[in-house]
């Protein structure tokens, strides 16, 4: 983020980065308060976007809110750069703020995501923005919005227990593949956005500031640096993350989530990082791997 | 039976825009009795129960609590968090249809369960023991604990909400009208059940109906109530032998010819 005002050498009543500079203000003082407030959900003005909703609305206004002439901004869909949803999104910030954009971890300083985390290990410097869907954990257990901001306000997250308890009796163990509620600094259950299990457990004491934009649901929230998360679970049921025992198959990584592609009309399947950055550099960046 | 009462209505009033569903109605419960609320469709009895759970705000008059500590609550002055802590924890409430105490979809054992998950269990192997333990004590088949309650019929389903509201061991337990709407058969066999388990677990139980025969198998004392008030209360085999309000007189005429 630049701490420079970005409007400060732009034309008078030109808006940087799409958004006006009011509504700015408005989406960053929504986050101040959101990183006061670790895993809350605190409501702002969402704007319309030129984007349909679904396609990361809350994300981008964030991005918006927050991008500065110096940033570095990377913009990953599953996990990928090039995917359509990312490319249109990288593609709109270049266009409407003019800032150097990256498919590199490590030189981004602003990264919007959808439904993954990098593997590459975030630092200080560096701001994960993630697009929302839905920001309520608990709405598949309780549908009535009152009541959830009462079951928040009370910290009484016995329904969400509830919801894994039915999963353990009949499957034997959670299976809740994406999505896994996540419990913020002893405080909120948040929604992780639909990240797999994989992921959870890089979301407890990063580096990075990590922010979350859902668009329709005119929510945001965060999750400061170096804060405890722990996973939704059952204190005596090891938390199972999900990663199985494969290799992928361009890099050889074996402790990162895999894509699981279809090669033929056989099944016949391969593995592969869902990370396209890190597997790239895992294959040429000399980088050693076990 | 303790002296001091464990619940007390004084002076409980209760309106809803034009009617008075229930007018100045004082009445105590004690520790481990069965108290009886009987009277016609509409006399309030539901209403005044809402308003001893502390679910119905009274438009005058208090509900005092006494819990284990001997500390007196005017449940209608509590907070928000305060009121449902002694509800979860200490009291229960059965009510007549069992989709307004259960969820539908969860299984058995969840339903059972979730008492315990809001009162902070965190452990999944406690719940299970909890589960299976009271559905036990209800009677019914343990095969059954992992199915969803939709698929048991409504004296099972009775029986599941009764096991979900003993599961926190309360030491209060509100019943409306938990055997309405049932077989007669099946509903002798859940009376009876209530009885049993009263006695064994030593909770008071307050218990609404408007069938005299119910009271008579079940509750010590007895609350007769008519057009929102309370028109006669006293031991059970008192009031149904030798009623002296005009209503009670009637209410036990129309019993026998029945
Ligand atoms: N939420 C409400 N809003 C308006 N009126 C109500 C409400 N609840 C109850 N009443 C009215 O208060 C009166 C007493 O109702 P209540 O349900 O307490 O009676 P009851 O004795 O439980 O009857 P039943 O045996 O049919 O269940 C009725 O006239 C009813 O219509
Ligand atoms: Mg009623």
């Amino acid at each position: 983020m630049s701490t420079v005002a970005p409007e400060a050498d732009g034309l008078p009543g030109y808006n940087f980065a799409y958004l006006d500079e009011q509504t700015r203000r408005m989406i960053r003082r929504a986050l101040l308060k959101a990183v006061a407030i670790p895993g809350h959900q605190v409501p702002f003005a969402a704007r319309e976007m030129p984007l349909p909703y679904g396609w990361g609305t809350g994300g981008i206004q964030i991005t918006a809110a927050l991008v500065g002439r110096s940033d570095v901004l990377k913009v990953i869909d599953q996990g990928a750069d090039d995917a359509t949803n990312a490319t249109s999104i990288r593609r709109f910030f270049a266009r409407t703020a003019g800032v150097a954009t990256t498919e590199d971890t490590s030189q981004a300083s602003l990264i919007q995501t959808r439904h993954r985390v990098p593997e590459t290990p975030l630092r200080a410097d560096q701001v994960l923005v993630y697009q929302v869907p839905d920001p309520e954990p608990l709405r598949k257990v309780e549908p009535r919005q009152a009541e959830t901001r009462r079951l928040h306000a009370a910290g009484d997250y016995g329904l969400a227990r509830l919801a894994l308890y039915e999963q353990v009796a009949r499957y034997g163990r959670v299976r809740q593949a994406y999505n896994h509620p996540v419990l913020v600094n002893r405080g909120y259950l948040a929604s992780p956005s639909p990240i797999p299990r994989f992921d959870n457990g890089k979301l407890d004491d990063n580096s990075a500031l990590q922010l979350f934009g859902a668009g329709r649901e005119r929510r945001v929230y965060a999750i400061p640096p170096h804060t405890r998360v722990e996973s939704l679970a059952f204190d005596d049921i090891a938390w199972d993350t999900d990663a199985n025992d494969q290799a992928c198959s361009q890099c050889g990584s074996t402790d990162t989530y895999l894509d699981e592609i279809v090669l033929d009309d056989a099944g016949t399947r391969a593995y592969q990082c869902s990370d396209t950055d890190y597997c790239g550099r895992q294959q040429w960046g000399g980088v050693g791997h076990g | 039976m303790d002296d001091r009462p464990l619940m007390s209505a004084d002076s409980v009033t209760c309106r809803f825009r034009g009617t008075t569903a229930c007018r100045d109605v004082s009445l105590d419960v004690y520790a481990g009795e069965v108290l009886g609320i009987v009277g016609e469709s509409g006399a309030g009895k539901s209403t005044l129960l809402h308003c001893l759970a502390g679910a119905v705000q009274p438009s005058e008059g208090t509900v005092t609590y006494a819990d284990a500590k001997g500390h007196d609550h005017a449940i209608h002055g509590l907070s928000e968090s305060a009121l449902r802590q002694l509800s979860r924890g200490d009291w229960g409430f059965v009510h007549q249809s069992p989709y307004d105490g259960l969820r539908p979809h969860i299984s058995a054992g969840g339903n059972v369960a979730e008492p315990l998950l809001r009162c902070g269990e965190t452990r999944y192997a406690s719940l299970r023991a909890a589960a299976r333990h009271w559905l036990a004590e209800v009677e019914l088949d343990p095969e059954r604990l992992d199915d969803p309650v939709r698929t048991f019929s409504g004296g099972m389903q009775q029986r599941v909400q009764l096991a979900r509201n003993l599961v926190t061991q309360p030491r209060l337990l509100f019943l409306d009208e938990p055997t309405g709407g049932l077989d007669v058969s099946v509903q002798a066999r859940l009376l009876d059940l209530i009885r049993q388990l009263a006695s064994e677990l030593e909770v008071a139980v307050v218990l609404v109906t408007h069938d005299l025969a119910v009271v008579r198998l079940l509750a010590h004392r007895l609350a007769v109530m008519r057009q929102g008030e309370v028109v006669e209360q006293g031991v059970t085999d008192q009031v149904l032998d030798d009623p002296q309000a005009p209503y009670s007189q009637l209410l036990v005429a129309s019993e026998l010819r029945s």
